[in-house]
Formats: structure tokens, C-alpha cells, sequence
């Protein structure tokens, strides 16, 4: 009998080894351990034994019974897990297959530079106002010192409604609104949509956007135009962009300004960009002229203020390296996507 | 403007290179926009801005020049009246101002037996190089002064005349003159014209006439040396449709105590190029003298403007070198030249001392303050707020024209709309009218997108419609967005996404949902009606948003005449929003709201009911008999078709079921169902389906 139970230890050892699934398994699981298996039917022959070998004898065989079972659960482990593993190996995909999303809309390039230019300003602790589009002669001339006649407007070229009312041809005009209904300090820039009679092509539309920008307190000087304008150009193009400021003409503003930024792609050696002259021209601006001051009612001897304003597609044209202007306003997706 | 080196060195003196005197200019004011280099010259192309006119010649460049490297400057040779190798001119010709206003100074010289001929090459040379055709002796020197000087002059054929008699005057209704270019020029009163004692013969400050042109045998001239009105030149030549080197400058102020030198200048040139006689004198009328500015300027406004310190005795001296006579009083008083008509007060003062400092020398510095107010408004913000829910919906941003034409606007079927704003003065065809409504102009992006081969277009604009009020001044200027929907918006051409829906109303419908959740708009309060009008929606696929009243956006298919007209290939979805409306509603603050701590049970009904019955109309009938223990109704199937009446249809809804305070029994819910129940057969019609 002993020599019975160590055979069957080593016949179930190899033929349960050899098990390649866990169906095959519990069949031999049934053939060693069920109620007509081999060590059932030892153990019922323990009573034909003599007492004195019984104890022995049936340790052994429970034994036995305890061993093939570890040896099922080991198999079992074993196979199952290689089971597993086969079954997550045919369920395997193509992971080079295109993702599949909804689209993303996203800004138009204007919007993105609009938006990071109010932002800046914003941090800078401007206010943003708008106002009209259609406009009086007033707001968008006399008040901002251009009487009629005055050889400016012919860099104004205007759409006309009436003779008195007119298309704005720069968000100048709010700054006026602005100033007319509070007192200083007023620290506000105007963005928005602005109207030339230019006919389009590449670099001129009839349409285009500007932000205008202007600060009225006591105690502002040309020295705090420069700061705010210097500081504006590094957030805007980049830390190591140096301004220069180079005198010019504007009716509403004296002195005037034009402010070149040091060019941010070949850094100011001369580039295409820059036309070769290291510099770039972004932005106009001055100190507010006494006689839009006094216009709209302000103690010249109190406030003084400064002004500048610039152009969101000529921005936007040197940030994104546009060379066509009307690609702005066509708004075809395989423009508009390249700003996702 | 050119101004060639040589040219400029004749008054000057200029030791730098080029580039260094290029940007001294650029730096003082003066834009440079060019260094040409030809031949043996090298020119600055110059940008004049419109209140320098004194700049507008060689001797007004080298004035800056000497101003900004502190030398002083050469004036050109010039005949003195004085001297002259002819007889008297008095008595030889009469000069009569009738307009001082307009004409506050008329010079003018003669030249007799002279040659006309060509000019010398570099006369020629020099004339062609400011852009100036050569024409002949006379007329070039004439055209040589004005580039040198700035002054504008005019060479009258003495003999051509009439009475040898010059009237300054306005030309008379029905008069008119022939150019010099060969147009008949129609004149009205509001022109002034120099005439003869019988007919105008040149207009004033602008051009002068064929008639008295100098030509081949030309014997005598005069040389006209004027200051006009700059007012009185720009609006004839504004009315004429015509701008001349002449009226230019007239139009930016002429020194009138340069006219008499530069008379003279012409006629030594003329004799040396022309031969001839110089007659002694000039005839000088000059009724209106302009005496020189005086401004005062107070020293400590300079630091107060400028953020700069700068000596008393360094301005002053800054002030001299621009050739301003300066006294000190309590203030620095300056008087200004009359070439620099563009110095009035203070301020200009200031900047002509910031740009002899130089813009670069002036320190960087921050403005102090805060403001309470910066940063965005309220509607600003909710602007952002939409247009952040769009992008999130997968719509594209785009920015179309507020500007369009009547044609575009029929094109979309809405031309029975509001009369829009009109050009007065459009410059093409294709923008004449500011656009009432945003949806033309969206479409037609929509358009441009399939002309090139994108035909899944999901976009949207925030923008403005210009709304014409009666009797006001100033239009409505509303804001708005548009939503347009072509296509399918996924990024997946294969697997089981592909099949996912395109646009269609209920997309649109979605997003319109999406935005007026985020807004805040209360679910209950938004009211969908249908839209039948057509125009440019499907008349049976259009609504109309109405919240408290208040129609807040328009949304449908479009119609297919509209699809066709725009060339779109497929079903295209639009809305419009009236976007100050819609803020006014807006609530977005947000409230917690405590999570369910009891379950839900949840019954499914379907029903048999009658087209007619809108879907929203069913579930508010679930949702007021089923009052506050009914917490969601979601619509999960609509069948028409085999087994159901050609006017009927099926709807299946979910309800769930909660009580915020216990666990609904069974009993409780199923009460409740049968409630629901009894009331869309009473009220609505409805034929449940029991099962």
C-alpha cells in the first residue's frame, strides 16, 4: 500500500505536469481525488489494515491527497495565467491607428493676439473699454485734434455714412468717450475694429483691428510712456527685446513717438523680418496733446497722460510670420487650425 | 521725399557715413525710409510727417541737420531784388490781391529775352532725381527752387497776359481754366485763381494754366512767388480730385517771408540757364504779414513732462540752435520763425527740447497707481465666458467683415429685413453696407472653406450688427455671435467614430443648450418655438430661443435655396445670437448643491401620441404631476414608421424617481408612474404602452 500511494504520488506528479489547460487539469483533479479515484479507494481499504498500521498509513495517505491538491493549485496558477496572458495577447490593437476626437475650435489668430495684448495691459492695471464703430467727426477727428482740412485726414482715408458720421478709422475716438464721462486718473486701453478706405491685398484691408492705450494722471511723463511701452514689448515678443523710441507726428499726441522693437527673430543682426535694419516697427504712441486734454475738459495744469496704439494684424502678421493679410479674414480651417 | 547727399552738402556740412546721418535723422524726427545709391549719388528717401512742411526741401533738410549736429547752415546763391541788370519792373506788370485771407503775400520778378531751351544735365539730373519731369529752362528752375527751398513757384509767359496784369481772386461761377496737363478744370467761387484783366490763368497754390505756359520762344516771364491759404489749396485741389508738388506743399504751410528769396533764387538760375534780363525790383505785395510766434515755456515743465532734468541753459541753447530767438523772463520765451508754423504753445516747445535730448537719452520709468477698475467689465467677461463654451463645443473662432453688399445679404434671403447703414463712399462694390445680421457673412465663410475643399466646417463669431435707429445719430451697435454647422467635427475617418452624426438641427440645438447652461439661463424659463418664416432657414427646421419673453437666438437648417445659392455640397446649420439679450440673462454664478443621500428608482413609459404633441409639451406633463419626486426625464427613443398611425408617433422616456428625505417604496413610485400616466391620456392624448 505504501509503495501503492508513492507511485501514485509520482504518476499524478508527471501526468498533472504535463496538463496543458486548466480543463485538462480538473480532469485529472476528478481522476485522482473524486469519489472513485485512487486515494478515495485507498483510504477505504485503511479499515482491512491492521490497527497498528493504520495511523501510519493513513497520515501517508492524506498526505498524498494534500500533495496532489498543491500540485492541481500550482498547475492551475500556472496555466491560468498563461491562459490569461494568451487571451490579453489576441485582443492586441494597432496602436499607429489614428486617434479618433471631436474636433477642438480655437482662437482666431487676432483673437490670440488681442487677448495677449488686453492681458498685458490688463496685469498692468488698464482698464479695457470699447466704443462705437460708426462714429462722428468729432470723436474720431476734432476732438483729437484734426479740424477738418487738416492734411492728417488724408491718412485717414474714411468711409462715410453721412457728413458727419462716419466708419472710425481708430479706437482713438474711446479714448474721448472715456475721458468725457470721468475724471483722471484714467488708465484704459480701447481694442477693436477699425475702417480705412484701402482697398485689400496683401498688407492692406479696409477692415483691421487696433488697440489703443492711454493713461491720464497727475505727474505722467514721457519717461513712464517708455516703461510702460518697454515692458509691453519684452512680454509680448520676449525678455531680450530692447525698444527705441524715435520722434514723429501725431495730432493728438506731442511729443509723438513711433516705438521700434529690436527684431525678436535674428535678435537685431538684420533679417528679412526686420528688412535687414535690426528693427521693427510696432507701435506709435506720445504724450497726450493739451488740446484733446482740454477738450474734453481736463485742468492741463493738473493731468497729463500719454497714449499709444497699435496694429493687431501687423502684430499678429510678425508673431505667426503671416505674409498675407487677407488669409485673416477668409477663414479658411487649414489657416485657422495652424493656431490650435 | 529724395534728398540727394550732394545736394544737401551744398548747404551743410555732413562728416559721418551715410548710415550714421540716417539715423541722426531718424532719431531727430525726420524718418529715413531709404538709402538709394545710384550712380555716383547717394539719396535719403525721407518720410516728411504733415506738420513739418519746412521739410519739404533740401534747405529745410540742411536746417534740420545743422539743428541736430549743432552747426549752422549755407543759404542757395540768390539775385537780390535789389540788383537786377534790367530796368525798373515797376510799372512793367501790376499785381492786385483781392482775397489777403487767402493770399496774405504775391511776389513776383521778371525775366526778359530769355532763351527757352533744355536746362543743363545737372539741373536735369537733379529734378528727375526728385521725380520731376524736365520740361525747359524756365519751368525747371522754377521746379529746382521748389525742391530746394520748399517754395512753389509758377513761370507766367509775360506776353500771354492780358494788360500785363495779375488779380489774385476767386474765380466766378461758370468759369474755368485749361491746366497745363490739358484738362478743362470747371472752377467755382470757392477757388482762388491768379487772372489776368481778363481770365483766370492759373489756380492758385495748385496749377497753372496752358494758355500763359512758358514755351519754345517764350521771351519774357514772370516768376510768381506766393503763399496761399493751406485751407484754401487743400480744398481746391480735394474738389479738383488732383494733388501737386505745389498744392502738397501749400497745404503744409510755405514760410511767407521765404517767397521774396526764393523769387530770387529762380531768377539768378534763370539767367544763368536761360539767359536774359534780370529787371531790377520785385513787385511785393504782402497785405498780411505773419509775424513770428512767441511761446513761452516754463522750465519745469520740461521735468514734468519729460521725467528728464535738463538745465535752463541747455535748453535755451537746444531751443537757438532750431534758429528760435530766445529771451528769458521768468519763462523761457521763445520766437518762432515763421517757417515753423507747427510751434503754437508749450507743449511743442517740449518736444523739440525731447528730440534735440534724444528720445534715447530719456530715462525708463513706470507710471504709479492702481486702478480699481482694471481689467475686463462684466460683459467683456461674459464674452470670453461664450466664447470659451464654443471652443469647448469644437467650434472654430473665425472674424468675417462687418462690411457687405446688399447682394450678399439677398443672396442669404433676408434682404426683406431692416434697411442697412449705406456707404457713402464705398470703394468697391463688394462693401457698400454695414451688416445687419452676422449670418450672410457666416455663410459666406462657409462658402470660402468649400471653395477650397473643406467641407466639414464647424465655426462661430463673436461679432456686431449695426441697427439703424430713426432720428439718431448713431446706429444699435449690438453684439451678437454666429454658429455655422457643415459636416461631421471629428478628427476619425475609420472605426465605429465615424459613424458618429454630423451637424445636424439637434447639434446645433446642443451647443445652443451648452451655452445657455453656462450661462445660467434656468432650464425651465427657455421656451423653443418653431420657426416658420423660411428666409433663410428650412421653414419646418428653425426655431426661435425665447427666454422670459425675450427672443434671444434664432437656430435651423438652412434653406436649401440659401445652401445652393452659397454653393454649399450639404446640409449647412445656423444660429444667431443676440448676445446683449443673453447677458442681460446671465447668472453664472454657480450654487453647491448637496449630493442625493437616498437612491433613485428609476420606470421607463413609452406612449402612442399624436404628432401635433411637441416633445417638451410631454415632459413637462411628466414632470408637473410628478412634482418634486420626479428629479430626471430623459427622452430615450421617438419611432415613426411601420405600426404606428401615419399621424402618430411613439416617445419612450426614462423618469427617475427621488426623494431627498427617504428611500422611495416601491408602492410609492409606482403611484406616482400611474399618476404620470393618467394624465398624458387625459391631457395629451396618449396611449401607453403597457408591458
Amino acid at each position: 500500500m505504501e509503495s501503492q500511494l508513492s507511485e501514485l504520488q509520482e504518476d499524478a506528479r508527471s501526468r498533472i505536469a504535463a496538463a496543458t489547460t486548466t480543463d485538462e487539469v480538473e480532469e485529472l483533479r476528478r481522476l485522482f481525488l473524486g469519489k472513485k479515484g485512487p486515494i478515495t479507494q485507498i483510504l477505504r481499504q485503511m479499515g482491512s489494515l491492521p490497527a497498528g498500521q493504520r495511523p501510519a498509513m493513513g497520515r501517508l495517505a492524506n498526505e498524498t491527497r494534500d500533495l496532489v491538491k498543491r500540485i492541481i493549485a500550482q498547475q492551475n496558477e500556472k496555466l491560468s495565467s498563461q491562459e490569461q496572458e494568451t487571451a490579453l495577447r489576441e485582443e492586441h490593437i494597432d496602436v499607429t491607428l489614428p486617434g479618433c476626437a471631436q474636433n477642438l475650435g480655437n482662437r482666431h489668430p487676432l483673437s490670440i493676439v488681442m487677448d495677449e495684448v488686453c492681458e498685458i495691459f490688463t496685469s498692468l492695471g488698464f482698464e479695457i473699454v470699447e466704443g462705437p464703430e460708426v462714429e462722428t467727426d468729432w470723436y474720431n477727428f476734432v476732438a483729437l485734434n484734426i479740424p477738418p482740412d487738416h492734411p492728417a485726414r488724408d491718412d485717414h482715408a474714411s468711409f462715410y455714412i453721412t457728413d458727419d458720421v462716419l466708419l472710425r478709422t481708430e479706437t482713438s475716438a474711446v479714448q474721448i468717450r472715456t475721458m468725457e464721462n470721468r475724471e483722471p486718473p484714467v488708465r484704459v486701453i480701447a481694442p477693436g475694429r477699425v475702417y480705412r478706405r484701402d482697398a485689400v491685398d496683401r498688407t492692406h484691408s479696409h477692415t483691421f483691428h487696433q488697440v489703443e492705450g492711454l493713461l491720464v494722471d497727475e505727474q505722467v511723463t514721457f519717461a513712464d510712456l517708455k516703461g510702460t511701452l518697454d515692458t509691453f514689448a519684452k512680454r509680448m515678443f520676449g525678455h531680450d527685446v530692447r525698444t527705441t523710441f524715435r520722434p514723429h507726428y501725431f495730432p493728438f499726441t506731442e511729443p509723438s513717438a513711433e516705438v521700434d522693437i529690436s527684431c525678436f527673430l535674428c535678435g537685431g543682426d538684420g533679417c528679412g523680418v526686420c528688412k535687414g535694419t535690426g528693427w521693427i516697427e510696432v507701435l506709435g504712441s506720445g504724450m497726450v496733446h493739451p488740446a484733446v486734454l482740454q477738450n474734453v475738459g481736463y485742468d492741463t495744469e493738473r493731468y497729463n497722460g500719454f497714449a499709444f496704439g497699435m496694429g493687431v494684424e501687423r502684430l499678429a502678421m510678425l508673431k505667426f510670420g503671416i505674409d498675407d493679410m487677407r488669409l485673416f479674414y477668409e477663414n479658411d480651417l487649414r489657416f485657422l487650425r495652424q493656431f490650435a | 521725399m529724395r534728398v540727394p547727399l550732394s545736394w544737401l552738402r551744398e548747404f551743410v556740412q555732413i562728416d559721418m557715413p551715410v548710415e550714421e546721418l540716417a539715423h541722426l535723422l531718424n532719431m531727430g524726427g525726420l524718418g529715413v525710409e531709404d538709402i538709394r545709391r545710384e550712380d555716383d549719388e547717394v539719396a535719403l528717401v525721407l518720410e516728411v510727417t504733415s506738420n513739418r512742411g519746412d521739410c519739404l526741401s533740401i534747405v529745410g533738410v540742411a536746417r534740420e541737420v545743422a539743428a541736430l549736429t549743432g552747426q549752422s547752415m549755407l543759404h542757395p546763391a540768390a539775385a537780390p531784388s535789389s540788383e537786377g541788370n534790367g530796368s525798373d519792373v515797376s510799372g512793367r506788370a501790376s499785381v492786385e490781391i483781392c482775397e489777403p485771407d487767402l493770399c496774405p503775400r504775391y511776389v513776383a520778378r521778371i525775366v526778359e529775352d530769355v532763351r527757352v531751351a533744355a536746362s543743363p544735365g545737372w539741373m536735369q539730373k537733379r529734378l528727375v532725381s526728385g521725380g520731376i519731369r524736365p520740361i525747359n529752362n524756365i519751368v525747371d528752375a522754377t521746379n529746382y527752387v521748389l525742391l530746394e527751398m520748399g517754395q512753389p513757384l509758377h513761370a507766367f509767359d509775360f506776353a500771354a497776359l492780358t494788360d500785363a496784369a495779375i488779380v489774385v481772386r476767386r474765380a466766378a461761377a461758370g468759369e474755368s481754366v485749361i491746366t497745363i496737363d490739358g484738362l478743362d478744370r470747371p472752377l467755382t467761387d470757392e477757388m482762388l485763381v491768379i487772372a489776368d484783366a481778363e481770365r483766370p490763368v492759373a489756380i492758385a497754390g495748385v496749377m497753372g494754366g496752358l494758355e500763359t505756359e512758358v514755351m519754345e520762344g517764350t521771351n519774357t516771364v514772370l516768376i510768381e512767388a506766393a503763399h496761399f491759404n493751406p485751407i484754401s489749396v487743400r480744398r481746391t485741389r480735394t474738389a479738383l480730385g488732383m494733388s501737386t508738388e505745389a498744392s502738397y506743399r501749400f497745404e503744409r504751410w510755405i514760410d511767407p517771408a521765404g517767397c521774396l528769396r526764393a523769387a530770387d533764387r529762380a531768377v539768378e538760375l534763370m539767367a544763368k540757364t536761360a539767359g536774359g534780363t534780370i529787371l531790377r525790383g520785385a513787385i511785393d505785395k504782402y497785405p498780411i504779414k505773419t509775424a513770428p510766434t512767441k511761446v513761452a515755456l516754463r522750465p519745469a515743465q520740461v521735468k514734468r513732462h519729460l521725467g528728464i532734468e535738463v538745465a535752463p541753459d541747455d535748453v535755451q541753447k537746444m531751443l537757438r540752435r532750431l534758429e528760435f530767438t530766445v529771451t528769458v523772463e521768468d519763462d523761457i520765451v521763445c520766437e518762432v520763425p515763421t517757417f515753423r508754423n507747427d510751434i503754437t504753445r508749450e507743449a511743442d516747445l517740449i518736444e523739440e527740447i525731447a528730440r534735440l535730448y534724444g528720445y534715447d537719452n530719456i530715462p525708463v520709468t513706470l507710471p504709479s497707481g492702481v486702478s480699481p477698475q482694471a481689467g475686463e467689465d462684466d460683459i467683456k467677461r461674459l464674452e470670453r465666458r461664450a466664447k470659451s463654451v464654443l471652443m469647448r463645443c469644437g467650434l472654430q473662432e473665425v472674424w468675417t467683415f462687418s462690411l457687405t453688399r446688399p447682394e450678399m445679404i439677398a443672396k442669404a434671403n433676408m434682404a426683406d429685413g431692416m434697411e442697412p447703414l449705406r456707404l457713402r463712399n464705398p470703394l468697391t462694390e463688394d462693401y457698400t453696407v454695414l451688416r445687419t445680421s452676422m449670418l450672410p457673412s457666416i455663410l459666406e465663410a462657409l462658402s470660402n472653406n468649400v471653395r477650397v475643399g473643406n467641407h466639414d466646417v464647424h465655426v462661430f463669431e463673436s461679432g456686431k450688427v449695426y441697427v439703424p435707429i430713426a432720428n439718431a445719430q448713431l446706429p444699435d451697435e449690438k453684439r451678437a455671435f454666429a454658429i455655422a454647422m457643415m459636416g461631421t467635427n471629428r478628427s476619425c475617418a475609420w472605426g465605429t467614430a465615424k459613424d458618429a452624426s454630423g451637424a445636424d438641427f439637434f447639434v446645433m440645438k446642443g451647443v445652443m443648450d451648452h451655452l445657455l447652461r453656462d450661462f445660467g439661463v434656468v432650464a425651465e424659463t427657455i421656451s423653443w418655438q418653431p420657426l416658420t418664416d423660411g428666409g433663410v432657414f428650412h421653414p419646418g427646421r428653425a426655431a426661435t430661443v425665447v427666454v422670459a419673453d425675450v427672443q434671444i437666438a434664432a437656430l435651423g437648417e438652412v434653406h436649401p435655396h440659401v445652401a445652393d445659392e452659397f454653393g454649399l455640397p450639404e446640409k449647412a446649420y445656423l444660429a444667431e445670437l443676440d448676445f446683449d439679450a443673453l447677458a442681460r440673462l446671465a447668472r453664472p454664478e454657480r450654487r453647491y448643491a448637496s449630493l442625493p443621500r437616498f437612491p433613485a428608482s428609476n420606470r421607463d413609459i413609452a406612449m402612442i401620441i399624436s404628432q401635433d404633441v411637441p416633445a417638451a409639451s410631454v415632459e413637462k406633463t411628466i414632470r408637473a404631476r410628478g412634482g418634486d419626486l420626479v428629479v430626471g426625464v430623459v427622452l430615450f427613443d421617438v419611432y415613426t414608421g411601420k405600426g404606428i398611425d401615419d399621424d402618430k408617433r411613439s416617445l419612450a422616456f426614462s423618469i427617475r424617481f427621488r426623494s431627498p428625505e427617504r428611500t422611495l417604496t416601491d408602492d410609492e413610485v409606482d403611484a406616482s408612474l400611474a399618476g404620470i400616466k393618467a394624465a398624458l391620456r387625459k391631457e395629451l392624448g396618449a396611449i401607453l404602452r403597457e408591458g
